[in-house]
């Protein structure tokens, strides 16, 4: 009996189990694991029948490792720009070489057209008597908002029927335009600014009047203007019609060549 | 110091202080026998306390793994028992803590701890305890109750380990293994008698 039983405190259920307890045989290991514990005890050597599980830390640190190292990579791919922004083409004298970087002015001068793209996104071509400042290349990812400024003349644009980044914008003094896969004009005179749209889809948003986004048709322009007028909503012009159809067509230059 | 004998031990001699000391300097008789007195003793109570005979085996294979390498600090004056036993159960422990364990109970879906009746992992006990209802019932009582109660009854009932011993095995005080085997006994009863009521009604 050890040091401090005291079967008189125990409850008869509880004396009665352990009385049960005490008869219970004892399991018997096979003679295999026996052997296998007695090399283990005289000759410390080990052999599992049971393998151990494989090691999860080890695997869960280097997960974690490779994920970080991932998601770094993903980060500084995505701050990365994509494109660069390529002269394609260019009439008379217009600006060919120079700065195209980031709040670069290019300007037009007569009969001087100028045409540049954005990689394998956006092709736009200056008319005449055309400034516009350019925005930065386009990240491959946190892009944030980027605005193409018209300040003056005609342009003519197409992505070529992709999707154009949703942060990129156009914009003039009175609107700004969110465009999405489309061939399009953006113009600006002295009293209002045009946006035309050939196919595709456009959001424009005029800047004064407190007026709403328009949402354009394709084939359809809008007129936003300067003195705060509402918009006014047309269809496209028979030269309108042709210039972007021909953008359209042309789509975006192999800029491989 | 003369070791106790125990119910299972009570026909065979207690070690000597010279024989643990072979035992220190490893000597392969002396280990060997060592071994034997103890190897039936330890498995069985990793399968009480596991309820799995196939991991109690490399459970079982660890404890004695640990012994070789701590066997140099035995101390030949004492009775090696409680020893061998905190080893055991460290290595017990050791397995519930570990991810396989969690594995296991996951897929075995054990958390059946309210079941009445649990079958013994050892076929011949489990043949005994067909024919013997009150071993049914105490097995699947003891298996109701929670691991820290389990160990406690085994050690001190079914191993018949001083309480002292099981303190330090425990790293408790001794009242406090009281005080914890006295409620788990209390339990161990109640989950008793609601077995057998059950069976004696079926």
């Amino acid at each position: 009996m050890n040091d401090d039983r005291r079967p008189d405190a125990l409850t008869p259920d509880a004396a009665a189990a352990l009385q049960a307890l005490r008869r219970l045989p004892r399991a018997h290991a096979g003679d295999e694991a026996r052997a296998r514990a007695f090399a283990a005890f005289v000759h410390g050597t080990e052999v599992r029948a049971f393998p151990a599980p494989p090691r999860r830390r080890g695997l869960r640190v280097a997960a974690a490792a490779l994920a970080v190292a991932a998601a770094l990579a993903v980060m500084i791919w995505g701050m990365r720009p994509s494109d660069h922004w390529v002269v394609t083409d260019a009439v008379g004298t217009a600006q060919q070489a120079g700065d195209r970087q980031e709040g670069a002015v290019l300007a037009t001068g007569p009969g001087e057209e100028l045409e540049l793209q954005l990689g394998e996104r956006l092709r736009f071509r200056m008319l005449p008597e055309t400034e516009v400042v350019l925005p930065s290349p386009l990240r491959r990812l946190f892009g944030g908002t980027q605005r193409l400024t018209v300040r003056r003349g005609e342009i003519y644009g197409t992505t070529g029927g992709r999707h154009l980044a949703p942060g990129f914008l156009f914009a003039t003094g009175e609107l700004s335009a969110r465009i999405t896969g489309t061939t399009f004009a953006v113009f600006r005179t002295e009293e209002a600014s045009c946006v035309c749209l050939w196919e595709g889809g456009i959001t424009v948003t005029p800047r004064a009047g407190g007026h709403h986004a328009v949402i354009l048709n394709p084939e359809q322009r809008v007129w936003v203007y300067r003195d705060g007028r509402a918009p006014e909503v047309l269809p496209l012009s028979d030269m309108e019609r042709m210039k972007l159809q021909m953008m359209s067509e042309a789509g975006l230059a192999d800029l491989a060549d | 110091m003369v070791p106790p004998r125990s119910r299972f031990h009570g026909d065979e001699p207690a070690f000597d202080p010279d024989f643990l000391q072979r035992v220190q300097r490893r000597e392969p008789q002396a280990m060997g026998a060592f071994f034997e007195r103890y190897y039936d003793r330890v498995y069985a109570h990793v399968v009480n306390l596991m309820r799995d005979p196939v991991r109690g085996q490399d459970v079982c294979q660890d404890v004695f793994l640990k012994l070789h390498h701590a066997v140099a600090k035995l101390d030949p004056r004492r009775d090696p028992t409680p020893w061998v036993f905190a080893v055991a159960s460290n290595a017990v422990r050791d397995h519930w803590r570990s991810r396989a364990h969690t594995r296991d109970r996951r897929e075995q879906g054990v958390e059946d701890l309210g079941v009445l009746d649990v079958a013994h992992p050892d076929r011949g006990v489990q043949a005994a305890m067909e024919k013997d209802q009150e071993l049914r019932a105490v097995w699947s009582a003891l298996h109701s109750l929670g691991e820290d109660d389990r160990e406690v009854i085994l050690l001190r009932d079914y191993e018949e380990l001083e309480t002292k011993d099981v303190a330090d095995m425990l790293g408790i005080t001794p009242e406090a293994v009281r005080q914890r085997h006295s409620r788990a006994v209390r339990r161990l009863g109640e989950e008793y008698r609601r077995r057998h009521d059950a069976a004696a009604g079926s």
